[in-house]
């Protein structure tokens, strides 16, 4: 008899793949399309179409690595879904892709913002505010993502009492 | 060095371009890809760590675990 009740891979790969997503965010929308910064847009600030294209390349490494996260994450969860002893939640996974999005800006903004400055997410006046505003949207992620995990391992004790139940029931029966 | 757009229309291959991969390389390439690089594994650390705190403890899972 095999054993059900291990939620880690699927933890793993929804914060793997939800900082892969979150990144994608962060380069397509504040990259590329509001063209607020670049990756080192502080370093050598696009002024010019060679310093636009230097900043280019540095997104793309970004947007490389991101990928690679991502990557990661879906062939944990093929491995996963290999795996018959794997905890399967839908809330678990929405939570952890949630906390993982949330990691990334957390992470990503408190290194690559304030302790190395090489982009702000809106530079110039007021940058500081909009850097802590990306820390606190991913603060809020980060609460929602561990939110929906607590409540995806209540259904999961649940579904194991009533199975567990079920058993007894049966078993008293026979 | 053209810096507008009519020098972009032979790219890959034109002035800017090769400015541009120039400058990538007169900068430290080796730092700029760690910076690149940290607040990624700092995060692939932690989903690892998540994968290992999720997991049911050996002597837990005995009577933890449903059978299938």
């Amino acid at each position: 008899m095999r054993r059900v009740g291990d939620p880690g891979p699927v933890l793993s790969s929804g914060i793997l793949i939800g900082v892969g997503l979150g990144g994608f965010v962060d380069g397509i929308v504040l990259h590329q399309i509001l063209q607020w910064h670049n990756m080192l847009s502080s370093v050598r600030p696009p002024t010019d179409l060679i310093a636009m294209k230097y900043n280019m390349v540095w997104d793309g490494v970004f947007h490389a690595f991101t990928w690679l996260m991502t990557a990661a994450g879906v062939a944990r969860l093929w491995c996963a879904g290999r795996r018959d002893d794997v905890a399967w939640s839908t809330s678990t996974f929405v939570g952890s892709l949630a906390l993982g999005w949330g990691l990334f800006n957390v992470v990503e903004g408190v290194i690559d913002h304030h302790l190395l400055g090489i982009h702000h997410v809106h530079p110039g006046e007021g940058q500081l505010a909009w850097d802590l505003g990306f820390l606190a949207f991913g603060a809020v992620l980060i609460a929602v993502g561990l939110a929906a995990i607590r409540r995806g391992r209540a259904e999961h004790r649940a579904q194991r009492g009533s199975a567990t139940q079920r058993e007894l029931a049966g078993a008293s029966s026979r | 060095m053209p810096t507008d757009i009519a020098g972009v229309i032979s790219c890959p291959n034109c002035d800017v371009g090769r400015a541009a991969r120039a400058l990538v390389f007169e900068d430290d390439v080796a730092f700029n890809v760690s910076v690149a690089l940290v607040p990624f594994l700092v995060l692939g650390l932690i989903a690892w760590w998540a994968e290992r705190m999720g997991a049911p403890r050996r002597d837990s899972a005995e009577g933890d675990g449903e059978t299938r």
